[in-house]
């Protein structure tokens, strides 16, 4: 199984894309750890307005952490997070500098 | 990255005071780490969420702060960002020492990506070209 936790700011475009973001994500996680991935979950966190800021101005990043199976090897690992970042930056037409990343192993 | 998450006591900051702290952690994250400031985030909330990283404010403190960063900075490097950033949030948000918390979780670069790029291990060649993405 695999899980994201997706920390979003308040009226970007990818808090008005919440569910259609969370079909690619599964999607990309079966894809990648088979039909165990079917039943992933997304986990939204809504940053209000006024309370991110990334260089020390008002932020539009995103930050997605990625419950992963232990023991992932290197390439595995990159590819899906150049997957994911893919489709998140293609989906929400963010910057990708305004995507982090972040995997972290099952059991964490 | 990094990524501080800091959770603060709900009506206790105004949007002035978390801006002030915002701009005194990537102050002094990239004065002593080098990191590009564009990678340097800062959110608040004014309530706990353990999984995306906020923490339960201990009692009496305002502000915990959790730092995500590579693994790999010194202690030394980390002892100085708590110092500097212990000031900086007295000042802003005038409070104590003791009302704040500060702490540092690393994490493998290699399990991370921004920019579309995996983070590059602290020292490694390829960091090199990354900080200079913070000068262009």
């Amino acid at each position: 199984m695999s899980k994201f936790i997706a920390t979003i700011q308040q009226g970007h475009n990818a808090d008005d894309l919440r569910e259609h973001l969370a079909k690619g994500l599964q999607n990309i996680a079966i894809e990648s750890f088979g039909k165990e991935a079917a039943n992933s979950e997304v986990k939204w966190k809504v940053i209000p307005k006024s309370f991110a800021w990334t260089a020390g101005k008002p932020s539009r990043t995103s930050a997605l952490i990625c419950v992963v199976p232990e023991d992932l090897e290197f390439e595995t690992r990159a590819k899906f997070m150049t997957q994911i970042n893919d489709y998140w930056v293609g989906q929400t037409g963010a910057n990708p500098n305004e995507l982090l990343i972040f995997t972290l192993n099952n059991g964490y | 990255m990094p990524i501080y998450l800091s959770t603060v006591k709900e009506g206790r900051t105004t949007e002035a005071q978390r801006e002030k702290v915002a701009q005194c952690i990537t102050t002094v994250h990239v004065d002593v780490t080098k990191a590009p400031v564009q990678f340097v985030n800062t959110f608040f909330s004014e309530h706990v969420d353990q999984e995306a990283g906020f923490s339960a404010l201990p009692p009496g403190n305002v502000i915990f702060i959790n730092g995500n960063i590579r693994a790999g900075r010194s202690e030394l490097a980390k002892q100085e960002m708590t110092k500097r950033i212990t000031e900086g949030v007295i000042d802003a948000l005038g409070c104590t020492a003791e009302e704040i918390m500060i702490k540092f979780n690393s994490a493998p670069a290699s399990h991370g990506m921004e920019g579309g790029k995996i983070l590059p291990e602290p020292g490694s060649p390829e960091e090199k070209v990354w900080e200079e993405m913070g000068i262009a």
